[in-house]
């Protein structure tokens, strides 16, 4: 367009200078000189129907934009419609580990794992109706190497109101800060023993939002029998209570660069004396059903160290299940203290032989952590209001060697305890000599290459308590008992 | 006992308290291009109106563009609690595409939903260089004409209509001599902007055209905005009776339970002072009193009614401008 508004004198500035130059002799012969102003007429009017229809070709160009679908290829693959109402996208996400495990752990391989592989469609419709399902390809069956798929998350939204929305389905409880956390975010390999202990993706309902900027609270109606377990127990069909709420007190002291993260956890219901796994089998007072991962794993994802036996419920009898959590972080600039503390407590009464009467038992867990961006990112700026959880870290420049830039770097160091003392004897109690804890040092780094990618390592060191655990030691093929593991994970971890 | 009575009262006044507050309303007027300034006025005079009757604060927003791509805009979602369009033929398409009113939307209000009129003038510069005194001025080759798409602007299309009512008249009825008369207009036509507002842009700001298509209020506007030492109306020997509709959109009024607020503000137009504020913004009233008040602000016009000539919008539309109609082989050529 500035071209055309250029042609203009262009065009008729040599009808001007003729004039000029030749002004006596126009003014003698009006009608060249009327031809000439004609002329000029209508080269400038042929020059601003150019322009106009310039204007009007960007006028529907911007129009035409606001109509057409967006394809997007930030956070997943798809596409949305122009005005943001709509939108379906494709998310995945693969994590490939080494364990190995020197020293005293080497009764259990060394291997490469593949950890989680999701894949994941979400999207929105009507701006108000959200959705996601996600399968993982990767999910190990109990007892075997051999890995499957199944049904991670699957769920749908009615988001009216900021401060209430509903979900329904299969998705995470709203419980503890490190479960609710992606894996993808989380500064360790794996979360720590806390997490054992955390309700896992469940089905049901639940109201959840933001009452006011910097609070999130989530209140969830769920089977309470873990993931992709219906609950089948005719004897109690009650549904569990889950909540969480959160707050960040940065935002009302209106701290920058800062987050004062602080929150609690609960959950209460009933498990009968027979009751449904997760693989849908009745189990007698398989009270630890419905967590998360195996309850009592390392954090190297090693050894077992804590196998408690039944509680010897009746079956007419319920097992009183109640979870209570708090968590609290600390980050300012690139620095993070993060801590955690999980109590479970089951009542109930007993009729194993030995232990015949009323219940009271607990289990204790709690880690404290420490991070440090050291290339200098903000874990305020990764902080998710929204769900008062952490989110990705864009490093400040992504990994490109030719202009010296190599990503984000953290550094962590965590340490964590599991306290099952009460299953040493009684209802429940572990095999004689066996362990009723653990606790744990991991030190880990980790180089986030750009947002999507990231490789770590960790190294973590286990120590159980109260008893060791039985291994068959590979080099000399005898049973031998252990009272700790030593492992190193390595990760690549990829998503889009 | 005393005390009850204490408690009861205040347990009223609170419960009460919510009722008595004035609410605060909000609404959408989706208009077609040329009425930013009528409504900007009607506006303010209904919120003052409403506040007074019932206490409440309403305030009107409004959305203005082709009365075609408005009515569309309403029917993909837009949530209009009223469509005040240039034609009864796009508020219909509300009721056979959206079914957002009822089909019979036109008998709801006086003067079949129109409650002010308009016609279709031209508007050229000072001087009248072209020297155009009519229709047949306007074909003439070598006079430029501006007017809107009537792909997408109501206004474009009662300036085709009445070109072409002019040219059945002067042609004894002859329709290929019509379709001839406006296809050489169009030839005279060097852009097409998508709305009235736009074609007038095109004619007054950016200097295009020997004369301008437009609508009665439009030419007045211009004329009074930027002076009669630089445009002059003519009046055509025959234009047509522009009649553009209102309605309240029942699925939205019942989703924001606003149809009571939205119908009086219809209903409003049709009052005095109402129909002040459109003969003041140049649109012809249709109350009597208000009329002959403003007897002589309008020109004298013969004007044709689409029902007589045309045999009404749905017809017309089919014939002139729906796909593959006598527009598009007029224009394609």
């Amino acid at each position: 367009m500035n071209l055309k508004k250029k042609l203009i004198p262009v065009l008729i500035a040599p009808l001007f200078v003729g004039l000029t130059f030749s002004g006596q002799a126009l003014a003698n012969d009006s009608d060249e000189l009327e031809k000439l102003r004609q002329l000029v007429q209508e080269l400038d009017q042929k020059v601003k129907i150019l322009d106009r229809k310039g204007e009007l070709a960007e006028e529907a160009a911007a129009a035409k934009k606001k109509e057409t679908p967006i394809v997007q290829a930030q956070d997943g693959f798809g596409f949305k419609s122009a005005d943001g109402k709509n939108e379906i996208k494709l998310q995945g996400r693969v994590q490939a580990d080494y364990h190995a495990f020197p020293g005293d752990g080497a009764a259990v391989a060394n291997t490469t794992e593949l950890r989680r592989a999701y894949l994941t469609l979400a999207g929105k419709v009507y701006k108000d109706y959200d959705f996601k399902v996600t399968g993982n390809f990767a999910d190990q069956k109990a007892d075997t190497a051999i890995k499957t798929t199944v049904l991670d998350e699957a769920y749908f939204g009615i988001n009216w109101w900021n401060q209430a929305k509903f979900r329904f389905g299969q998705f995470q409880m709203p419980f503890g800060l490190e479960a609710s956390t992606s894996d993808l975010f989380n500064d360790f390999a794996e979360r720590s023993v806390t997490n054992a202990l955390a309700p896992f993706k469940e089905r049901g309902g639940m109201v959840h939002g933001n009452p006011i900027d910097g609070v999130y609270y989530g209140l969830a109606l769920s089977t309470g029998r873990g993931e992709n377990a219906n609950n089948t127990d005719t004897i109690n069909d009650d549904q569990e209570v889950v909540g969480r709420g959160v707050a960040n007190l940065a935002k009302f002291f209106k701290l920058d660069n800062t987050v004062l993260h602080a929150g609690g956890s609960f959950s209460h219901g009933y498990i009968s004396g027979n009751q449904a796994t997760n693989t849908n089998t009745l189990t007698s007072n398989a009270f630890l059903v419905g967590q998360g991962v195996v309850s009592s794993q390392t954090e190297g994802r090693g050894l077992t160290f804590f196998t408690p036996t039944g509680l010897g419920v009746a079956n007419s009898n319920d097992i009183e299940r109640t979870r209570l959590g708090a968590e609290a972080a600390i980050a300012y600039g690139p620095v993070k203290l993060q801590s955690e503390y999980i109590k479970h407590n089951y009542t109930g009464t007993s009729t194993t032989a030995g232990a015949v009467g009323s219940f009271d038992k607990d289990i204790n867990a709690w880690y404290v952590s420490a991070n440090w961006l050291v290339t200098g990112e903000s874990y305020a700026d990764s902080y998710l209001s929204e769900n008062g959880t952490w989110g990705r870290i864009k490093p400040r420049n992504n990994v490109d060697f030719s202009n010296g830039h190599y990503g984000a770097v953290v550094l962590g160091l965590r340490y964590s305890d599991y306290d099952a003392s009460d299953f040493k004897t009684g209802a429940g109690a572990v095999a004689a000599g066996t362990p009723t804890g653990a606790r744990a040092l991991t030190a880990a780094a980790t180089w986030i290459l750009n947002p999507y990618t990231r490789l770590a390592i960790n190294y973590v060191d286990t120590t159980f308590d109260d008893g060791a655990v039985t291994v068959k030691d590979i080099s000399s093929n005898v049973i031998a008992k252990v009272s700790g593991e030593k492992a190193i994970t390595l990760r690549g971890q990829f998503d889009f | 006992m005393k005390k009850s009575l204490l408690h009861i009262s205040l347990l009223a006044a609170l419960v009460l308290s919510p009722i008595a507050q004035a609410a605060d309303i909000t609404l959408l007027n989706v208009s077609y291009d040329p009425t930013r300034e009528l409504y900007q006025d009607y506006n303010t005079a209904f919120s003052k109106y409403w506040k007074a009757k019932t206490g409440d604060n309403v305030t009107i927003k409004a959305s203005h563009g082709g009365s075609g791509k408005q009515a569309r805009a309403i029917i993909d979602g837009l949530d209009a609690d009223v469509a005040t369009l240039a034609l009864a033929y796009d508020v219909d398409q509300l009721y056979e595409k959206g079914k957002l009113i009822p089909k019979d939307w036109q008998k709801r209000l006086g003067h079949n939903s129109a409650p002010y009129t308009s016609t279709i003038v031209l508007l050229v510069r000072k001087g009248n260089p072209k020297k155009i005194k009519d229709w047949n001025d306007v074909v003439r080759p070598g006079v430029s004409v501006i007017t809107p798409n009537p792909k997408t602007s109501g206004g474009a299309r009662w300036n085709y209509l009445a070109a072409w009512a002019y040219a059945l008249k002067t042609n004894n009825n002859d329709e290929a001599k019509a379709k001839e008369f406006v296809a050489k207009l169009f030839k005279n036509v060097p852009v097409l902007d998508t709305g009235a507002r736009g074609a007038t842009t095109t004619f007054v700001e950016r200097g295009i055209g020997d004369v301008l298509l437009a609508w009665e209020n439009e030419a007045l506007l211009a004329q009074k905005e930027l002076g009669p030492d630089k445009f002059e109306i003519v009046v055509p020997s025959l234009s047509i009776l522009a009649e553009p509709t209102v309605t309240v959109v029942d699925k939205v009024v019942d989703k924001r339970k606003t149809r009571a607020v939205a119908t009086a503000y219809l209903e409003y137009l049709y009052s005095e002072e109402g129909q002040e504020i459109a003969a003041q913004n140049y649109y012809r009233p249709t109350l009597d009193s208000v009329a002959k008040k403003y007897e002589s602000k309008f020109p004298k016009v013969n004007l044709v009614k689409i029902d007589e000539v045309f045999g009404g919008w749905q017809k017309a539309q089919k014939t002139h401008f729906a796909d593959g109609g006598t527009f598009d082989e007029i224009y394609q050529k």
